[in-house]
């Protein structure tokens, strides 16, 4: 009798933790940690954007960000602030509990709010290679996930998980491939294919670093690359305060897009 | 040098003084920032030229010809704003390049001087500004109290200029809805068009009505000087979804001029006088805006109750009438070709012009307007063109720039217009010309 115990809660341990794998291997709990991970309340960022075209010639955008959340739903704001000609032009993107977030762009020329379409959503923002898709919170629920093996990148190991919209008409992209650290669930670097399967963009985390001392994982430097285009954004954070007590959702909203200053850096947590 | 001519060289004067007198304040303050590096001041400007080549005559029947300058220059210093804009003509052959006022284009205005108190729930700002409401791009039925002035949006490269006022505006705003309270002081000249003025136009002028009618004809001359106006709004506006709402009741009051010191800020012993007004003028105006999924449409609305409406001292002449007027806006925006396509359909019906006399018509307008801007934001392409539909006269605008560099910008272009001298969009034709411009962000 004993063996057959034995033998039944190996096999019963076996199922269990291979059970167990297999849910944690499941793309789409990777993509929720990753939508879930924890991002730091009320933070305040300062930004330099580095845009390279194909000569190589380069031109520099400085931002400001400020994120927050209520009800579970991320809240964010972007106002350049470099160089002149574009000073005060603000974004506003709100996320929504279903559907598509609703995204706005404050003019300071023309001193009034647009909202963004869904059919502007695949164009460039402000000039980068990132489009205002990018930028937005994009639901797990929109895309079919597929986790496909776990992989090596820059010697780290990675989860690689294959996305593609359940709607075609929702995105630019026909699939997406982002390799995740499964330590700190922070995408390392995303793949996107084009609808007609052409390899259209390649985004790269470059610097990583954990704040102190609430520990959450940053992503100081990275870069989008258009490779049909050949044409490169870098962001660079060089101010962070996360906890900031003036960033409440109440600066979240297109009224306040108009507004002359947000507020100021209290300290830096990224010395 | 005629009436006209002085009290608008008195008002440049003026505002140059003023404007020069708050630049040398606020390049003090600047200067204690670059000292003591204690106060946050930004600072931005732009310089630019342009050369401009009428097609036909203007009104001394000569070729026009011109080179102009322009200065404008904005600080930000604590909560205050201040903005200006100097520009005069460097050269010109022909006549000046002229608004259709007749008046030169070289001009000083302080355009914005307001100190500002800004909380996470609404703001309070007192000074000279101007007041967006509308989100209308070219038309403007609900902006109603600094509309884009149409001339300048017509025959200058200032598509976007407003003229600013002396206001106090206070928004209180919500996640899904604000309000919105402003009372605005307008003591600046009108321009009433009498037969000499570009503006006459026989079926509008108040004289062949007389005729029509069996009296005695009133000749009108150009009234260059208005009773200021008060005028105050609330607005509601509520954010539902994909919806956007918004009612505004606005009331103007008017009263005989009176001398008193003109200050960039509001004249609060003036505002006392409010209740020896003579006149109430109230309207309405409700806005609903729309974003279906990949277009963005626009409605607004707008009912003025009065025989005798506000004459707007920044709204160009030809929408200057003594009517009643019902007005009626369609925007529309969809995103076209990886550019940006917009049309906006305009409509008026008017009616009721006084007592015993009623003349009903309608007046309205199409436009379609195109830009696309290259991705890395390098060269812009603009494509615009006006129609009235009644009067069959219109403009088409064309224009190219290029960014070479984030603070230099270039642009070359060309406006035509036609249609008869009557037209609101015809009489505009002697303004037809092409244009090339340089623009330097300081």
């Amino acid at each position: 009798m004993k063996p057959f115990l034995y033998l039944a809660i190996s096999f019963l341990l076996t199922v269990h933790s291979g059970l167990a794998v297999a849910q944690e291997l499941n793309g789409k709990t990777i993509m929720q940690k990753v939508y879930d991970r924890d991002r730091g309340k009320a933070r305040l960022e300062a930004a330099q954007l580095t845009l390279v075209n194909p000569k190589g010639e380069t031109r520099l955008r400085e931002t400001l960000t400020l994120t927050s959340k209520t009800e579970g739903l991320e809240l964010r704001l972007i106002r350049f602030t470099e160089p002149k000609d574009i000073n005060r032009t603000t974004f506003l993107n709100l996320e929504k509990q279903e559907g598509d977030d609703d995204q706005y762009l404050y003019l300071p020329a023309y001193k009034q709010v647009r909202k963004i379409s869904s059919s502007e959503r695949s164009r460039s923002f402000m000039g980068t290679d990132y489009t205002y898709e990018d930028i937005l919170t994009r639901n797990v629920e929109a895309d079919e996930h597929r986790f496909i093996k776990s992989e090596e990148l820059d010697g780290r190991r990675t989860y690689l998980v294959e996305s593609i919209p359940k709607n075609f008409d929702s995105s630019a992209y026909g699939r997406m491939l982002h390799w995740v650290l499964p330590d700190s669930w922070v995408i390392l670097r995303s793949d996107f294919y084009d609808q007609r399967g052409l390899l259209q963009k390649r985004y790269q985390a470059l610097k990583l670093i954990q704040s102190d001392p609430e520990k959450i994982w940053v992503v100081q430097t990275s870069v989008m690359k258009n490779l049909l285009e050949n044409h490169q954004t870098t962001i660079d954070i060089k101010k962070l305060q996360l906890g900031h007590p003036e960033v409440e959702p109440q600066l979240f909203t297109v009224q306040q897009l108009e507004r002359r200053s947000y507020p100021e850096f209290q300290r830096n947590d990224l010395d | 040098m005629d009436h006209k001519m002085r009290t608008l060289l008195k008002l440049n004067l003026g505002a140059s003084l003023r404007f020069l007198a708050l630049s040398f304040f606020a390049f003090s303050i600047w200067g204690g920032s670059v000292s003591g590096g204690s106060l946050d001041v930004e600072t931005n400007g732009e310089v630019y030229w342009q050369a401009a080549q009428g097609r036909g005559k203007n009104q001394s029947e000569q070729n026009l010809w011109a080179l102009k300058a322009g200065l404008e220059i904005w600080w930000d210093a604590w909560g205050a704003r201040l903005e200006g804009l100097q520009e005069e003509d460097l050269h010109y052959r022909g006549k000046s390049y002229q608004d259709l006022e007749g008046v030169p284009t070289p001009r000083s205005e302080v355009r914005w001087a307001t100190i500002k108190y800004e909380q996470s729930q609404g703001s309070l700002e007192l000074g000279r500004q101007e007041i967006i409401l509308g989100r209308s791009n070219y038309f403007q039925v609900a902006d109603m109290v600094t509309p884009v002035d149409f001339q300048q949006a017509v025959v200058t490269d200032k598509s976007r200029y407003r003229t600013p006022l002396d206001a106090l505006r206070i928004r209180y705003t919500r996640t899904a809805w604000d309000l919105d309270f402003g009372l605005i002081q307008d003591d600046r000249l009108n321009q009433y068009p009498g037969q000499n003025s570009l503006w006459y136009q026989p079926e509008q002028n108040p004289c062949n009505l007389f005729e029509a009618a069996g009296q005695a004809c009133q000749v009108v001359p150009d009234q260059t000087e208005q009773p200021a106006t008060y005028q105050g709004y609330l607005r509601l506006r509520a954010f539902l979804g994909a919806f956007d709402f918004s009612l505004m009741h606005f009331e103007g009051y008017e009263r005989e001029p009176s001398f008193g010191a003109d200050f960039v800020i509001l004249n609060f012993k003036s505002l006392l006088e409010i209740s020896q007004t003579r006149q109430r003028v109230p309207s309405t105006v409700a806005t609903f805006s729309y974003t279906w999924d990949k277009h963005q449409w626009d409605i607004e609305l707008r009912r003025d109750f009065q025989a005798k409406r506000l004459n707007l001292a920044s709204e160009a002449p030809m929408f200057q009438e003594p009517h009643n007027i019902d007005y009626g806006l369609l925007a529309w925006r969809y995103p076209l070709f990886d550019g940006d396509l917009s049309s906006e359909l305009y409509g008026r019906y008017i009616s009721d012009y006084q007592k015993g006399q009623t003349q009903d018509r309608s007046q309205s307008f199409f436009m379609i307007d195109y830009s696309k801007e290259t991705h890395n934001q390098r060269y812009k392409h603009i494509f615009r063109q006006v129609v009235g539909i009644e009067n069959k006269d219109g403009l088409l605008h064309l224009e190219e720039s290029h960014r070479w560099t984030d603070q230099l910008h270039f642009q070359v272009g060309a406006d035509w217009i036609w249609g008869k001298d009557t037209a609101p969009l015809g009489r505009y034709r002697q303004h037809s010309r092409v244009f090339l411009g340089m623009k330097y962000h300081l």
